[in-house]
């Protein structure tokens, strides 16, 4: 076409691209070191499963959504080659990529094209439509969305247009023969009475040719400055995950010289955060479910990394300085440089902090997120930095750090009577049972709440049943720190996780059971990153297990209420993947039906007490538990399953609330199926059980 | 400003208590400690005050080898150094106002803080005891402390309302539960502690025989509660109340 006029406009624009992404690039030098590198291989699988696969898209919610995009995404993939052909045409006519000759790819390509060019058009207007007339609430209207949509609408426009006219001033052009696309709009203009002789033909040609490269290239150098920049990032997004297990949390360092405490600046968090900060899309899809957005709280994970991000921008002139004097090995420079900043600061200030502490853990945003930004852990730094070097947060946590301190539970009670529920059991301390197979670890609700000691009691009857060899710590169990450590309290709970981790070690665990899906994430994801690994099992994994063995009979069917709803527990389901374990425990009482909330498993909806919520007051918005009654009500249950301690608490309590204690059962899932295993005689008689394991052991 | 300010280790008050079998004490075997949590209150009140006049704190802990773990805390609270008289578990509160007394004298504090007893024993006499050895006007029981030159002025929960004492520095003043909220030691803080002083004082370099005055002799437990029960009505209530409970 015009050589001149092609190398110009590529020059400028890509020079003005590599300044854009330098300006969004560079400040993420001066944040923190943070290597995501490591085992290449999964990393790309997952590339290719959540990003070309899209796999997040096909939500059971609204995936009509997620096909818009699939649709786009996947054209936008193939019509590039397309916009990279125009450009090369620049130069030289009728120019294309190696192997893409007439006599090799080329015309299937032209046939691709021309199907992925239609998903393009297809997937603008339906995400048009859908944000337009068929808006989910997570979604908020931008009208950066409506400008994109019609910029690649038009981008595809130019395109056909430049290929429909090529046709008719080159009538016998090779890529005709598969091109339907362009041999369809080459009879429009035809019948518009254009022939290829016509100078309007030339001219059409000439738009189309400009119009789609002026188009691309503005599309190009936009990307920085919107949502859109998600094209560029998203796919290095993906790539660097964190490869941690799901349910644990980066483990902080003390003993280094310049341990950061938490994140109080926007520098101080690593890296990548920056980079997922830059991929949010702004799609909602984790506040879609977030307990704390839905009930009205001022948190929304989306609205979070976008203020970071915000934020980050505004802070560019000086990261990106700092950022150079760092790359010169200059760090004192690059503090001093990061010390001008005179704005607000992070933590409490561009972020609210009854945000940071809205928050309760629960997994959503992190398990939802196409762009798997790592939305916990960067509440949890945010927290760290309040807790630990501010010394600031809600004022119940102080009862409750302080009773985990000094006592060992968050309860602040006395943990020499932490045993006490263990008296009228029978039940064998390692020290009794030096050969145990099981250390019941029962944790704090299984030991000081009353309604949850009765399910510590079932599980014990249970595995008294089916001859379990287990023991527990009684008085000398301590707290396992995982609600300190999601309070932000990481000190405290590296003091407690170190000090279990000695206990265990001298009393020889090697499988632990707990009837608290809490203990359990932590145990099993968390206690690995400070070197002691044990085989760790939910107490629905047991009681399947022996359910499947036939060492627990159900006797007799269920007495309570049928139909019953099982409500996820978070650190169960989305933590660790366990959907099926506790429904299948259901499905072993007979006489059960079992129904399922519309909420449930990848999507479940959180009861409200994760993330040390449980100990806070909720004083915005409507209670979490109380939705999440009305959402399990609602599936005409008449008993509500559970497998977690704090599931249970704030589900009664909204129970109590509502006053359904007579025509509504909450029962964990050992209770459950206590109900139809026991005969009604102490069949679990305690002493027997102990001397049976003393005369193995002799 | 300096102010002296004290850090007593004690059972943690929400620990189960249990007498040992003798009598002769407590079962102190898996108990867990803190810092008296009236000292907490003082120890807060005096970087309060420290924070606004400026000035030094110091935390003094009276006992054996497990005393300076209270101390630290008061330094990882923020105060700026430690002393520990060394002495054995079972000093009495008139050794412990003779200790302070002697300290005092080192130390020239312009104010002495303490809580206002020490949840242990519950003796409620160091306080005053102090005041008297060092003759100085004493406030007990503050519910609210302010600075104000020579002077302090410290309000006390009466009963049916607020009791309001000015007395001239030097003074020592103890501490209510209402006085604070006693903060939660930031990490920095906790760290800076470490590196913090703790000067260890015998009572003999002090000149003071920590033999305590007051032995006990024995423990009990008190008796049990028994279980309420029902009455028919209010006549039988007032019968029992006359006859069994003797109260009316």
């Amino acid at each position: 076409m015009n050589p001149l006029l092609t190398a110009f406009l590529l020059v400028v624009s890509f020079g003005l691209l590599s300044w854009s992404l330098a300006r969004r690039f560079l400040p993420l030098i001066v944040m923190q070191p943070d290597v995501r590198w490591e085992s290449p291989g999964s990393r790309l699988k997952d590339v290719v499963k959540y990003g070309l696969g899209q796999f997040r898209f096909l939500q059971r919610f609204e995936w009509f959504h997620g096909v818009a995009h699939i649709l786009i995404f996947w054209g936008a993939l193939v019509v590039t080659i397309n916009t990279i052909h125009v450009i090369g045409r620049g130069f030289v006519p009728d120019w294309h990529l190696p192997g893409f000759g007439h006599g090799q790819l080329g015309p299937a390509y032209a046939f691709a094209k021309d199907l992925f060019t239609m998903a393009v058009m297809a997937g603008c207007g339906l995400a048009i439509y859908n944000r337009a007339f068929n808006r989910p609430k997570r979604m908020f209207n931008n009208p950066e969305a409506f400008i994109i949509l019609l910029w690649i609408f038009s981008m595809m426009l130019m395109d056909w247009l430049y290929t429909a006219s090529l046709f008719l001033l080159v009538p016998d052009h090779p890529e005709r023969v598969t091109s339907f696309l362009g041999v369809a709009g080459q009879q429009v203009l035809a019948s518009f009475g254009l022939t290829g002789a016509d100078t309007a033909t030339a001219r059409l040609h000439l738009v189309g040719f400009w119009g789609h490269l002026l188009l691309a290239f503005a599309f190009l150098n936009y990307l920085p400055y919107c949502k859109q920049f998600h094209e560029i990032t998203a796919l290095p997004s993906i790539f660097l995950r964190s490869r941690k297990p799901d349910g644990a949390l980066a483990r902080q360092e003390f003993e280094d010289e310049d341990a950061l405490f938490g994140v109080g600046k926007i520098e101080e968090f690593s890296w990548k955060r920056g980079l997922d900060m830059y991929s949010c899309a702004e799609c909602g899809r984790c506040q879609a479910n977030c307990p704390a957005h839905h009930t009205g709280k001022p948190l929304s994970p989306m609205a979070l990394i976008m203020k970071e991000r915000d934020h980050l921008k505004e802070k560019t002139p000086l990261m990106w300085r700092a950022s150079v004097a760092k790359l010169r090995h200059r760090p004192e420079q690059a503090q001093a440089l990061l010390a001008q900043w005179d704005g607000d600061s992070l933590a409490g200030g561009v972020i609210d902090e009854e945000a940071i502490w809205s928050c309760t853990t629960c997994g959503h945003c992190v398990a939802n997120c196409p762009m798997m930004i790592e939305h916990v852990d960067n509440i949890v730094d945010l927290r760290r930095y309040l807790v630990q070097v501010e010394s600031r947060f809600p004022r119940e946590l102080t009862q409750f750090f302080k009773g985990c301190e000094n006592l060992s539970n968050p309860w602040g009670l006395a943990s020499n009577t932490r045993g006490d529920w263990l008296a009228d059991l029978w039940v064998p301390t390692p020290e009794d049972n030096p050969g145990f197979e099981y250390l019941f670890y029962v944790g704090c609700a299984g030991s000081f709440d009353d309604r949850y000691k009765k399910v510590s009691r079932s599980l014990i009857r249970l595995m008294q049943q089916a001859n379990v060899n287990f023991a527990c710590l009684g008085n000398d169990e301590m707290c396992c720190g995982e609600t300190a450590r999601r309070a932000g309290n990481e000190y405290l709970a590296q003091h407690l996780i170190n000090f279990n981790l000695e206990m265990f070690d001298s009393i020889g665990v090697r499988k632990i059971v707990t009837a608290c899906p809490h203990c359990f994430n932590t145990f099993k994801n968390e206690y690995p990153q400070f070197g002691k690994a044990f085989s760790v099992i939910h107490h629905t994994e047991l009681i399947r297990d022996l359910a499947r063995k036939g060492a627990l009979q159900a006797k007799r069917p269920f007495g309570g209420g049928s139909p019953v709803v099982y409500h996820d527990s978070c650190y169960l389901g989305r933590y660790n993947a366990l959907y099926e374990v506790p429904r299948d425990v259901a499905r072993f009482a007979p006489g059960i039906t079992l129904v399922e909330a519309e909420r449930r498993k990848q999507v479940g909806f959180c009861c409200g007490a994760g993330g040390g919520r449980m100990w806070m007051e909720e004083k915005t918005g409507k209670r979490i538990n109380t939705e999440r009654l009305e959402q399990l009500l609602a599936t005409g249950a008449k008993t509500i399953a559970t497998a977690c301690p704090y599931c249970m608490i704030m589900l009664d309590d909204a129970m109590k609330e509502k006053g359904l204690e007579d025509e509504l059962r909450i029962m964990d899932l050992s209770q459950l199926l206590l109900d139809c295993t026991a005969d009604g005689t102490k069949s679990g008689n305690p002493i027997h059980h102990l001397r049976n394991h003393n005369a193995t052991e002799n | 400003m300096k102010i002296l300010v004290t850090a007593k280790r004690v059972t943690d008050p929400d620990m189960k208590i249990t007498v040992k079998p003798d009598g002769s004490g407590i079962d102190l075997s898996s108990m867990s400690f803190k810092v008296n949590p009236f000292d907490e209150i003082a120890i807060e009140e005096a970087l309060r005050i420290r924070e606004e006049k400026g000035g030094e704190v110091v935390v003094v802990g009276i006992g054996g080898d497990k005393a300076p773990v209270e101390i630290r805390y008061g330094l990882s609270m923020g105060a700026d150094r430690g002393v520990h008289v060394v002495t054995g578990e079972d000093v009495d509160s008139d050794a412990v106002a003779r200790i302070l007394a002697k300290l005092v004298e080192v130390e020239t504090p312009d104010l002495v803080l303490l809580g206002k007893q020490a949840i242990d024993v519950d003796d409620n006499q160091v306080a005053q005891l102090l005041a008297q050895y060092l003759d100085w006007p004493q406030a007990c029981f503050a519910s609210k402390v302010i600075i104000d030159g020579t002077l302090a002025r410290v309000e006390r929960e009466v009963d049916g309302g607020i009791e309001v004492k000015e007395i001239d520095l030097p003074g020592v003043i103890s501490a209510d539960l209402r006085l604070n909220e006693p903060r939660y030691p930031a990490l920095p803080a906790i760290m800076k502690a470490k590196k913090k002083e703790i000067k260890q004082v015998k009572p003999g370099d002090l000149g003071v025989d920590p033999a305590p005055r007051v032995i006990i002799r024995k423990m009990a437990e008190p008796p049990r509660r028994k279980g309420g029960r029902f009455v028919a009505d209010v006549d039988e209530l007032v019968k029992l109340l006359k006859e069994e409970a003797r109260v009316i």
